[in-house]
């Protein structure tokens, strides 16, 4: 269970596959940092792009989010992979709400030295 | 229980219909023999013989230092128990033992043993059985996933990974890995439709599907094409080694 009830991210996850070792925590979550950006580049051009493209980049970021326990940005991301016919107006829309919110869980690593 | 120095197709047909129709209740247990054990084989398939009496099964001697014993003991939910009462039954310090349930892989071992095919799969599945220590295989686009589950998987051997649906094929058979965590959605070829490719070259692949999504269609489509088991994403470490120790060549 994460210590913090509100906090944007529960690492029981990854704390049990690493087992204690601080190290190898540290460097999950820098892999997490650096894929899920690239991920978030690539959600942002899907945008504008086709709609397969776009759910499966969704997927992908749903995906890493549920490792690190960021269950507010899962479930963003799950929305936006279930917008299989939305307009691209709407596609932004969640997309800067994806963003927003995974901003928060980096604020939040960063704040709590993770 | 009746002892044989070689698998017959007579004996594998004789258990094998009541595996495929009750597999839970049947269990495998491995008795190695140690190095130091001055009891001749034969006659620690005679005891484990006599503790197991009147149970279906047989106990296969034809390895020289393990004794393979197939029983069907009832649901069992306590497997450290099965091999300490064996243990405390059997001279001292003799033997290992291993006990494990009966496995779809294992089925299908059996029905390619009974087919006596002698292609490539079994090739595949022989070498594992030799090859020490295990080799683990996750496939996964997401590199953060695989760093991630590898986590768990590089305590018990060495840890091979594949990026793409592309790469896949390749990488399983040129390290024929112990067992496969694979995602569904990858680019290039799905997990779903590597199954079926994977199968067809080893059909005793110890096959474990991840996915984000629990679609019952997967979890069954999955399962309907050979795989072992399927793990919602992130996976609990437990659920992760209870595969593998269902996997009949995992050390």
């Amino acid at each position: 269970m994460s210590d913090n009830p509100e906090a944007p991210v529960d690492l029981r996850y990854l704390r049990e596959y690493t087992d204690g070792d601080s190290a190898a925590l540290q460097e999950l979550l820098e892999i997490f940092t650096v894929t899920f950006v690239d991920e978030l580049e690539n959600f942002k051009r899907a945008s504008f792009g086709e709609n397969a493209e776009w759910c499966a980049v969704a997927h992908k970021l749903k995906g890493a989010s549920a490792f690190i326990g960021a269950e507010t940005l899962r479930k963003l991301c799950a929305r936006a992979q279930g917008m299989k016919s939305a307009t691209v107006g709407e596609r932004e829309e969640v997309c800067r709400e994806v963003i927003a919110q995974y901003e928060r869980v980096n604020n939040y690593m960063k704040d709590m030295k993770l | 229980m009746k002892i044989v120095d070689k698998q017959s197709e007579a004996e594998l047909m004789g258990i094998l219909a009541s595996i495929r129709s009750h597999r839970n209740e049947w269990q495998v247990l491995k008795v190695m023999m140690q190095k130091s054990c001055e009891t001749p084989k034969e006659e620690i398939a005679r005891k484990i013989q006599q503790v197991y009496k009147g149970y279906e099964g047989i106990i296969i001697t034809e390895h020289e230092d393990k004794i393979i014993c197939i029983v069907r003991m009832g649901v069992i939910h306590n497997y450290m128990r099965i091999k300490t009462d064996l243990e405390e039954r059997l001279p001292r310090h003799s033997c290992r033992i291993l006990a494990r349930p009966m496995t779809s892989t294992g089925l299908r071992q059996i029905q390619i043993d009974l087919m006596q095919k002698e292609d490539a799969s079994v090739g595949m599945f022989s070498e594992r059985e030799r090859r020490k220590p295990n080799v683990l295989m996750i496939a996964d686009d997401d590199m953060f996933v695989r760093k991630s589950i590898k986590q768990i998987l590089a305590y018990f051997g060495e840890v091979v990974e594949a990026a793409s649906g592309d790469e896949v094929l390749g990488t399983y058979i040129n390290h024929n890995p112990d067992v496969l965590f694979m995602d569904i959605h990858m680019p290039g070829s799905s997990g779903l439709e590597l199954l079926d490719k994977i199968t067809d070259i080893d059909p005793d692949c110890c096959i474990v599907i991840l996915s984000g999504d629990s679609v019952r269609e997967n979890v069954l489509e999955a399962m309907e094409k050979g795989a072992m088991g399927f793990l919602t994403k992130p996976p609990k470490r437990d659920k992760v080694v209870e595969y593998l120790n269902q996997c009949i060549t995992f050390v």
